[in-house]
């Protein structure tokens, strides 16, 4: 029997040009693990961008093309959507990787995921202009969320929002949070020791390490965490803090290399998703200042499973992750809050020795398997 | 089991300047190498030989490289293909990865979302501790692509261009699953005054055959001091 097919459609894997150029962001992260699960089970995947024709390989062996629409009335994309639509001809089952773009039509057996609220950037307000515009958006947002069999959110707050104001929904969503392969993301033999030493065994010794694991994009907190690590180096001689992620603009990388090149103990460079289980091995600390757009943070995860402290706001869906002064920190999103708990987990490894191993505990709920077996049933209910 | 890594090198009278230094850096993550000698009349094909990792090494009497680049390109690529190659490493003999290059390599090529890996290129002028940033050598504007992933069943295809055709065939120069890698690299060709006067005489006259005119990239290899911006070359330290 021939291999079903299941096409995938997302706002922007690539840029429109489909350069090669490419940020590791969660969402595409996510859409390689999923890709990678759909072939396991049996599936054949292909995926669908906006873009001006082209075709090229999403992973070895998996295309993606690219639909040349580009209008983005009241923030959808309904032209992309019948793009797809009149392409994916020969898709079985389809999955429209952002909630939102199953607007205004949705193939039979489909399922949409959000990935977080994203419309609680400052700037939202402004791209939709004016009341009109905002309810006719949220009315798109309903028939998008109603047109597919299931609703995969990634987080809590996304179906809490959804349940306060479309109530009708609720049945639509399902949890299904982010992972982390426990296989790779784990802490290494120095920590896993001072975890199952008896109380009162401190973690390594100096220096203590702070890694910012994020995109250098303002939603993700880079400037409070580049603050931040000017206050600390100054203050704690023995803290070096990392910026692991790379931007969407190569300036930018250009900007906060020539910067952290300019201060000692602050340092900037960036690794393919195969090679952050080290960086998190290494870190003692772990910042998530995200100031808006999050679910439940891949980096927030992998921290929490490789033993880290981690110090997260209350943004979007980290509050599915941690319990404040449990499992790590949770904080306000601004600049103060994000220093003064990092002072008090510099001045405290054995907080920090505490917070890790919890965090690293909580990490086993959302390894990888769960999230497969996760899917597994959710697939198992609309694809057939 | 570690990837495989086969590096492939055009070479032509590099014996005093920086071959070894960069073979001698390449030894510790590379397994192989396969070069062609483009008509070298030192000691280059000597130095070469020297290194146990040099499974192919093929002379050629009359130099290809300046009239029909593309045509030394594709040899070089039959040779290495020959070899049947896990992955490929396209580099200069001028080219230098950062030390911790070796300690990356595993976890960059030991994966099975890309097959192909892209670099950035530090043009290093007067001093190797300071790159050129201006215009079109600014190095946050564009990557390299170095590695790429050999696969058999793939078709490969070679422009029929005499000058500029590419270290790789059509098929893996874009639309490959790929990725960057933030190890740098420094490219040591543009170092020396006297190196750099040779490559643009090189560059200008076969810009002029092919061409008729200087491109605006030749000339501006000698640009005036105050046309050009540096920038120091952090070196990189490890995170760990």
């Amino acid at each position: 029997m021939a291999q079903k097919k299941v096409g995938i459609l997302t706002s922007g894997h690539f840029d429109a040009a489909g350069s090669d150029r490419l940020v590791f962001g969660g969402a595409e992260r996510y859409g390689f693990q999923l890709t990678t699960f759909l072939r396991e089970e049996g599936f054949d995947v292909e995926w669908w961008q906006p873009g001006d024709g082209w075709t090229r390989e999403y992973l070895p062996g998996v295309p993606i093309h690219g639909l040349p629409v580009n209008q983005v009335p009241y923030q959808t994309l309904p032209a992309l959507n019948q793009a797809f639509e009149e392409n994916a001809m020969n898709v079985d089952y389809a999955i429209y990787f952002v909630s939102f773009l199953a607007y205004p039509q949705a193939l039979e057996k489909s399922i949409s995921i959000s990935h977080g609220i994203y419309w609680d950037l400052p700037q939202y307000d402004d791209l939709l202009g004016n009341r009109e515009a905002r309810e006719e958006w949220r009315r798109r947002m309903y028939i998008a969320f109603s047109n597919v069999r299931k609703v995969v959110s990634v987080d809590t707050n996304t179906i809490h929002w959804a349940n306060a104001t479309f109530p009708g929904l609720r049945y639509k969503f399902t949890y299904l949070p982010n992972f982390a392969d426990l296989a790779l993301f784990h802490p290494d033999d120095t920590r896993r020791a001072s975890f199952a030493s008896e109380a009162g065994a401190l973690p390594k010794e100096d220096p203590v390490r702070i890694l910012f694991p994020r995109r250098l994009t303002s939603v993700r907190g880079v400037n409070e965490a580049a603050w931040t690590a000017v206050q600390l180096t100054r203050r704690y001689p023995n803290v070096e803090v990392d910026f692991v992620g790379r931007a969407h603009d190569d300036r930018i990388e250009a900007a906060l290399d020539s910067w952290a090149g300019g201060h000692e103990r602050i340092h900037y460079t960036w690794f393919p998703p195969q090679q952050m289980p080290g960086a998190y091995q290494h870190a003692d600390i772990v910042v998530i200042p995200t100031k808006a757009a999050e679910g439940t943070s891949l980096s927030c995860i992998e921290a929490m499973a490789s033993g880290c402290a981690v110090v997260a706001t209350w943004v979007g869906g980290l509050s599915d992750l941690i319990i404040d002064g449990f499992n790590g920190r949770q904080i306000a999103p601004s600049r103060e809050a994000l220093f003064t708990a990092l002072c008090e987990l510099v001045e405290d490894p054995m907080q920090r020795r505490l917070l890790g191993q919890r965090a690293e505990q909580t990490a086993q709920a959302f390894s990888l398997e769960r999230w497969k077996d996760r899917w597994r049933r959710v697939i198992r209910e609309v694809f057939t | 089991m570690r990837p495989s890594v086969t590096a492939m090198l055009l070479v032509y009278n590099e014996a005093d300047r920086y071959l070894t230094r960069v073979l001698d850096s390449l030894t510790s993550w590379v397994s192989h190498f396969v070069i062609l000698d483009d008509g070298s009349t030192d000691q280059t094909p000597y130095l070469c030989e020297q290194y146990p990792q040099t499974i192919a090494l093929v002379h050629n009497e009359r130099r290809l490289f300046p009239t029909d680049e593309s045509k030394a390109r594709a040899q070089l690529w039959e040779m290495t293909v020959a070899t049947d190659p896990e992955w490929i490493l396209a580099i200069d003999a001028d080219e230098l990865f950062e030390p911790c290059m070796a300690e990356q390599a595993p976890a960059l090529l030991d994966q099975s979302l890309f097959d192909a890996i892209d670099f950035r290129l530090f043009d290093c002028w007067d001093d190797e501790g300071q790159y050129r940033c201006d215009g079109v050598w600014d190095p946050w504007n564009r990557t390299v692509r170095m590695l790429v992933r050999y696969r058999a069943d793939r078709p490969y295809t070679w422009p029929s261009v005499p000058a500029h055709g590419g270290a790789w065939p059509l098929e893996v120069r874009q639309g490959l699953a790929a990725c960057t890698s933030d190890v740098r690299i420094q490219h040591l060709g543009w170092v020396r005054p006297e190196d750099r006067l040779r490559k643009y005489r090189f560059k200008a006259q076969r810009d002029l055959a092919f061409t008729g005119a200087i491109s605006e990239a030749t000339q501006s290899i000698l640009a005036l001091p105050e046309q050009i911006s540096l920038r120091p070359f952090h070196p990189r330290q490890s995170l760990w």
